[in-house]
């Protein structure tokens, strides 16, 4: 008999034996699926004049495909590998004519055949139920397929966790407890600790700690965290997470397969064989509920709170019950008395947990408050932003950061001065308001309710990165951005737009589709050309007019300081979630060109042909750069029917003019006159082109009087 | 062939067996004793692959045995405590065996299942011991194997079908050279079937003979005196056992028969009678020489004066 790693006939068997957890297990949930499916054709006929659903995904199709890993997994290992439990069965199927490994891997891939198929049957009636059902509906095809890839993950995952633990413990009991430490202590204590730091000292970046700490990446994790009420089900779409599980999933089938060459037959019974096994689970659930009162008495100790009476009877009784869990554990699992007092040695390895932990933390705290390097330390910096800062900077701004290395002298200047500000919280008053808000804002980051915003830097220093985050007030903001403005690398980043074919969206108000990526890539190109100062004012303008309605909820007072077309452009990069709007500036002026020249002249005399009785033309007046409202004239010419042809005479004559004589190029920092001329041709509908003048040429100014009046 | 060298395991720090070395030839029924305790279980679950030793090797025919499927092939092993899948049948476990055992013969188990009168369809939970027994067994030979190891197999057996397993095991080892273990505490049901035996005692085999050969190396003798007389007239004479009423004298000797008759008659006896002691007898005495006995006293019947273990 040759040995190799699968046996097709234990595979077979192993399949024969999961035939009823199987069945059952799928005819449930593919009756569940199709309850589904009519339950939402009953409501969706009677909701069909309220609600529009056109377009749904796997989950929310059938929330229920998590009982596959949830509890269909679980059961189908416990039941097939349940032979590790009995020292008869043990002894039979260690004693059959096969290698553990073949043994091992056959019934773990009959295991993995059940579930697999089950997932995909209910997934393919699910899908195609919806398809068929309901016409109206559009599948989205990307987050199903993610989040069944991501059910197949955590299945793996769950599977070779209770394979790995049936293989180290004896009794269904102990089976159970330890697949569940395993699955989700490390993850919990990852989250309690990170959570620690980051309440410590919020000037650490998120996940900096501990990478891969978000609860995203260990789809379990997220499923209950989903289950438990989260409304938001991304994590479980979520295929880095999926792709991590899965690994991680990988990674203990191969331990469960070390595990189980090495496991003993006389081991069957045993509630946990291996005491060293044993000592480290009973700690790491102790040392769990340790975490509340280590947090006090860190705090004590950096001074961030007072020793009260209240905080050392809370301290106390946390750590009697880690105690009582602690023997508890043992007594339950074992179930000799004479544990427990073989398991008292290791409390002393527990208060040793519990004080390497509370030095550790004191001493990181220490240490990462002192670090404070001067500007001339500082080799460069890099910004990690994302969209949620473009409510303080601007999100053109923010945008143009991002990913950019910073040398210049100035921003090493404000990073080093905010660093120390920022340090400077965590030494200094806990009732000043300006130390709370900073805490706040790097606490809980970008909030729009308080003053302060934090940003998380990346400062190279020689030989290490240093990863912060550091708070900003906005007098902050203003001179970091100054700072960051002044550097060549942001100044190319800032005049250059997004490359159209990375972007989803591109319209220019009432332009669409290719006119609006002509004009688009029209102000692209044009961009460059122009001086930066006034592009810089003319975007900064735009973010801050974007800030100010965010803040206060109503369109911005703020005058712009240039003149502008009709026309916002909206955009969307295919990488970013936000759109990004701002107005075309005339004194791009190939731009405009492009752009007026889908609103010829003869627009506004057809539209004045078409809608006679509705219809009237404005003649706006504005003068830069002052562009105060004072110097603005409007003049509105209303028609009446009889009087149509004077008027489009009259229109004719002055937009032929106004052709004439407008600039190639207005020097904005000159008194120029911008003269916009609109008509209106019934409610919803108006259409205008701009003219440009120079406000010095007296000539020019009369003849254009002459015209209008 | 069977070899053990130094074959050790222990349990929790106690050592089960320690340093056993035993050769068990081919086509050879070979029986195995021992008191409670002893390590015939943990003997027949080693050579079976189910345990790895912790010092020592099991080889069959030069090949190591632990995790070794082309052994374990050859071999079926009959626990003590059986195992069946829950719920099974005979024909479930037929379906269980044959993808196990290549070597699985389904016509011979339908066969012995007829002979057996068992009902393949009935779940195997719903019978008796007895009849568990015979299932399980059965399940064995019909593996085909060419090493069979069985655990307390008898028990639950009624006369009948224990004759038939007796036979079915004599036939396998006549006709296809199946060498069979059978570890057992009836000594009765050893005495009738096995070629050699071995006595196991606190984890080491003590005593490993044929069968033959145990029967006469210890035997019994009831001699009466014409004088009074005390044990020390017997010196020479290796006395396992000396128990007097009157002038009668029962004693258990070891040692050649025709030498220690002789001695005897010298003494001219009134009575002198050579009897041959069961298998039983013989175990008990061995064990009792190696410590492993109970004081009755405490239960308040008639005591037994036993001879001294001399150097034991």
């Amino acid at each position: 008999m040759k040995k190799s790693c699968f046996s097709r006939r234990l595979y077979l068997e192993g399949l024969r034996q999961l035939r009823l957890p199987g069945i059952i297990g799928g005819l449930l949930l593919v009756l569940a699926a199709l309850l589904v499916i009519i339950g939402r054709a009953v409501t969706h006929s009677y909701l069909s004049s309220i609600y529009l659903f056109n377009s749904i995904d796997l989950f929310s199709a059938f929330p229920l495909l998590p009982a596959v890993p949830l509890l269909l997994a679980p059961l189908m290992i416990l039941r097939l590998f349940r032979f590790l439990n009995k020292r008869s069965s043990s002894d039979f199927y260690h004693g059959l004519p096969e290698n553990r490994l073949s043994l091992f891997l056959s019934f773990f891939a009959a295991a993995m055949t059940w579930l697999t198929g089950i997932l995909l049957l209910v997934s393919t009636i699910t899908l195609s139920g919806f398809s068929i059902v309901y016409h109206s509906y559009a599948i989205q095809w990307a987050e199903s397929l993610s989040f069944l890839f991501n059910m197949f993950a955590a299945t793996v995952y769950v599977s070779a966790a209770f394979s790995l633990c049936m293989c180290i413990t004896g009794t269904v009991l102990t089976n159970v407890t330890a697949s569940l430490l395993l699955i989700f202590l490390p993850r919990l204590l990852l989250s309690i600790l990170s959570w620690q730091v980051t309440e410590l000292l919020p000037l650490l970046p998120e996940g900096l700690s501990f990478p891969l700490s978000g609860s995203e990446y260990q789809i379990v994790f997220g499923l209950f965290a989903s289950l438990g009420g989260m409304q938001d089900h991304s994590p479980l779409t979520y295929l880095p997470g999926g792709l991590y599980t899965l690994i991680l999933g990988l990674l203990y089938g191969v331990g469960a397969a070390a595990l189980f060459l090495r496991r003993k037959s006389e081991a069957a019974g045993l509630a946990t064989p291996n005491r060293a096994l044993q000592t480290t689970l009973r700690l790491l659930v102790a040392f769990l509920l340790c975490q509340y009162p280590c947090r006090v008495i860190i705090r004590v100790v950096l001074h961030r709170e007072t020793v009260t009476s209240s905080a050392v009877f809370t301290c106390v009784v946390w750590y009697i019950v880690a105690l009582v869990v602690y023997f508890l554990f043992e007594l339950v699992t074992t179930r000799r008395v004479k544990n427990l007092l073989r398991s008292l040695p290791a409390v002393g390895l527990l208060a040793l947990l519990n004080l390497l932990f509370i030095g550790g933390m004191a001493c990181s705290y220490h240490t990462v408050i002192s670090a404070n390097p001067t500007p001339e330390e500082i080799e460069t910096v890099v910004f990690d932003t994302d969209d949620s800062l473009g409510d303080r900077f601007g999100r053109h701004f923010i945008r143009s950061m991002q990913g950019l290395t910073f040398q210049g002298e100035e921003v090493r200047q404000q990073v080093s001065e905010r660093l120390r500000d920022t340090a400077s919280v965590f030494r200094g008053d806990w009732n000043n308001d300006h130390n709370v808000d900073k805490w706040m804002a790097l606490r809980y980051d970008n909030s729009m309710s308080g003053s302060y915003c934090s940003v998380k830097v990346n400062i190279r220093l020689e030989g290490r990165i240093l990863r912060r985050k550091i708070a900003l007030s906005p007098e902050d903001i203003a001179k970091m951005k100054t700072a960051i403005s002044r550097e060549e690398a942001f100044r190319a980043a800032y005049a250059a737009l997004p490359s159209p074919e990375n972007c989803t969206i591109i319209r220019g108000g009432r332009i669409i589709d290719t006119k609006a990526r002509q004009v688009y890539e029209t102000m692209r190109r044009e961009i460059p050309t122009v001086d930066f100062e006034t592009w810089y004012a003319f975007m900064d303008w735009c973010d801050r007019t974007e800030i100010q309605s965010a803040l206060s909820g109503t369109p911005s007072d703020i005058d712009c300081p240039f003149p502008v077309l009709p026309d916002k452009l909206t955009i969307k990069q295919i990488t970013e979630e936000s759109n990004l709007s701002f107005p075309l500036p005339a004194f791009l002026t190939d731009t405009a060109d492009v752009y007026m020249s889908y609103y010829a002249d003869d627009w506004i005399l057809d539209a004045l042909t078409a809608s006679p009785e509705e219809s009237r033309y404005t003649v706006q007046f504005t003068l830069y750069p002052s562009g105060e409202t004072s110097d603005v004239m409007t003049r509105i010419y209303q028609h009446a029917p009889h009087s149509l042809a004077i008027a489009v005479q009259r229109m004719d004559s002055l937009t032929n003019f106004l052709k004439e004589n407008r600039l190639e190029q207005p020097d904005m920092k000159k008194p120029t006159l911008c003269i916009a001329v609109k008509s209106y041709t019934g409610p919803s509908t108006n259409r205008g082109n701009l003219y440009f003048c120079s406000a010095e040429d007296g000539e020019t100014l009369n003849r254009l009087v002459e015209q209008l009046f | 062939m069977i070899k053990t060298q130094n074959l050790t395991k222990r349990f929790d720090g106690e050592t089960a067996l320690a340093g056993v070395d035993c050769l068990i030839p081919q086509g050879c029924i070979y029986g195995l004793v021992g008191s409670n305790g002893a390590g015939k279980s943990t003997f027949l679950r080693l050579l079976s692959g189910i345990y790895r030793p912790d010092e020592g090797t099991v080889t069959i025919d030069s090949l190591p045995v632990y995790d070794n499927p082309a052994v374990k092939g050859r071999m079926a092993f009959v626990p003590d405590d059986l195992y069946f899948l829950p719920g099974a049948d005979l024909r479930r476990m037929m379906k269980l065996y044959e993808a196990a055992y290549p070597a699985f013969d389904k016509a011979y188990c339908s066969r012995l299942i007829e002979t057996l009168r068992l009902n393949p369809c009935k779940a195997i939970h719903t019978f008796s011991k007895g009849m568990r027994r015979q299932a399980s067994l059965l399940l064995a030979l019909s593996c085909r194997p060419d090493y069979l190891f069985f655990d307390e197999t008898f028990d639950g057996l009624d006369p009948v079908v224990r004759r038939l397993v007796k036979s079915l095991i004599c036939q396998e080892v006549s006709e296809r050279q199946v060498t069979a273990i059978i570890a057992s505490h009836s000594l009765r049901e050893l005495e009738d079937t096995c070629d050699q035996l071995a006595l196991l005692h606190e984890g080491g085999i003590v005593l490993e003979s044929d069968v033959s050969d145990l029967k006469t190396s210890l035997f019994k003798v009831q001699i009466a005196l014409p004088e009074p007389y005390d044990r020390t007239v017997f010196e020479g004479i290796e006395l396992l056992e000396y128990n007097r009423l009157g002038s009668v004298s029962r004693l258990i000797i070891r040692g050649g028969r025709d030498e220690t008759v002789q001695r005897l008659q010298a003494l001219s006896p009134l009575v002198l009678d050579v009897l041959p002691l069961t298998l039983e007898e013989v175990f008990t005495h061995e064990m009792s020489a190696l410590g492993y006995c109970f004081d009755t006293s405490l239960l308040g019947g008639g005591t037994t004066e036993a001879a001294e273990v001399s150097g034991l």
